[in-house]
């Protein structure tokens, strides 16, 4: 299912680096939405979670080495979206998606809600999980139930 | 000074250690229990256990006061991250950063990350300066691995300054195929006399590269 180089076709173009639960989840509901998604991990055994009918293109490798990404397609890519789970390494990934690529739309996975603050502060674009789970609870705390 | 060490592998270990026996102050992060236990009893009470690239394990290591960070865990990525925290959120005065894969080089520069200490790019360069200073350098190996295109530098120190190419006692197998003197390239014939200077290019088996060396470039220059 592997192949070398993304062939874009409709929708948007987007590069996806960790396909865990929520990487490949995303992956898979951008893809079925018509985009023309790339997803990167540094474990095949990862990207099986793709299933074998996913359309996009899969690439195993370390999500800030420049040779994978540039395999992955980043540079032609319209977004990027760093969704692994740890903290270091999405910083790092989109560290070299803005530098080496200079991709405008990066978005970064926080895992650790200590992270938000100081990855925004660094002028990333993030998702914050934990805060994100705590918005639905206060939400539901204040409704009538 | 102060130095805070992030990683307490061997060398965030040996690093803490000579701080520490020079009369410094030195503190270690480690995230392993198990390894931070180590740290503790060989360097005494000296190690906070935590994810060094968390802010608020940063600040309770003091890195706001810190004189050095030393960034030194066998992932690059913890390493930059914890480079960019010390200089921008804590505005350390100088961070040292360990990279374990050169190729990151550029991204940690690009992210206004110096002072990077690379092990692999200091091996690499000593050896070159080995290679450099090995007189007979090959050019060209063929993959058969039978014969090669050498390069040897003509010493003063050798028999052959002065002789003429005929006369050369030419290890077997060997063929040489130019002589190179300053800008010039000349043709060597039978009756050209090389003299100390030349840089010889042969082709020649791998085999008698030490002859080759012993016969033209004799000696340490």
């Amino acid at each position: 299912m592997a192949m070398p180089v993304p062939e874009w076709g409709m929708g948007m173009r987007i590069v996806i680096i960790g396909c865990g639960r929520i990487g490949a989840h995303v992956a898979r509901q951008l893809a079925a939405a018509g985009h023309t998604v790339s997803v990167v991990d540094q474990d095949a055994v990862s990207l099986r979670r793709l299933g074998d009918d996913f359309p996009g293109c899969t690439m195993v490798g370390t999500g800030f080495d420049e040779a994978v990404l540039q395999k992955a397609g980043v540079a032609d890519a319209e977004a990027v979206v760093v969704l692994t789970n740890v903290d270091a390494t999405n910083f790092m990934v989109a560290r070299a998606v803005v530098e080496l690529f200079g991709v405008r739309r990066v978005t970064v996975r926080v895992n650790d809600p200590e992270f938000s603050a100081v990855f925004a502060e660094l002028g990333l674009k993030t998702v914050d999980l934990p805060d994100l789970i705590l918005q639905r609870v206060d939400e539901l705390l204040a409704s009538d139930g | 000074m102060y130095v805070l060490i992030v990683g307490g592998g061997k060398v965030g270990m040996h690093v803490g250690r000579t701080v520490l026996e020079q009369g410094h102050e030195a503190t270690v992060i480690e995230q392993r229990l198990a390894r931070a236990e180590v740290l503790r009893e060989a360097l005494g009470d000296v190690v906070v256990l935590g994810n060094g690239t968390l802010p608020s394990v940063l600040e309770s290591a003091g890195c706001g006061r810190a004189d050095v960070v030393a960034a030194v865990t066998g992932d690059d990525a913890v390493n930059l991250l914890v480079a960019v925290l010390a200089n921008r959120h804590f505005k350390a005065v100088r961070s040292i950063v360990r990279l374990n894969d050169p190729r990151n080089e550029r991204l940690f520069r690009l992210s206004g990350v110096g002072g990077t200490v690379s092990s692999s790019a200091i091996l690499a360069e000593l050896i070159e300066r080995e290679v450099a200073a090995q007189r007979v350098r090959t050019l060209l190996s063929f993959p058969s691995g039978g014969v090669a295109i050498v390069q040897v530098d003509l010493s003063s120190k050798s028999s052959v300054a002065g002789a003429r190419v005929r006369d050369v006692p030419w290890p077997r197998g060997t063929l040489l195929v130019s002589v190179l003197r300053g800008e010039e390239v000349l043709v060597p014939e039978g009756a050209l006399t090389v003299r100390a200077g030349d840089r010889l290019l042969l082709l020649a088996p791998p085999a008698v590269e030490e002859q080759l060396q012993t016969l033209l470039a004799p000696g340490a220059d």
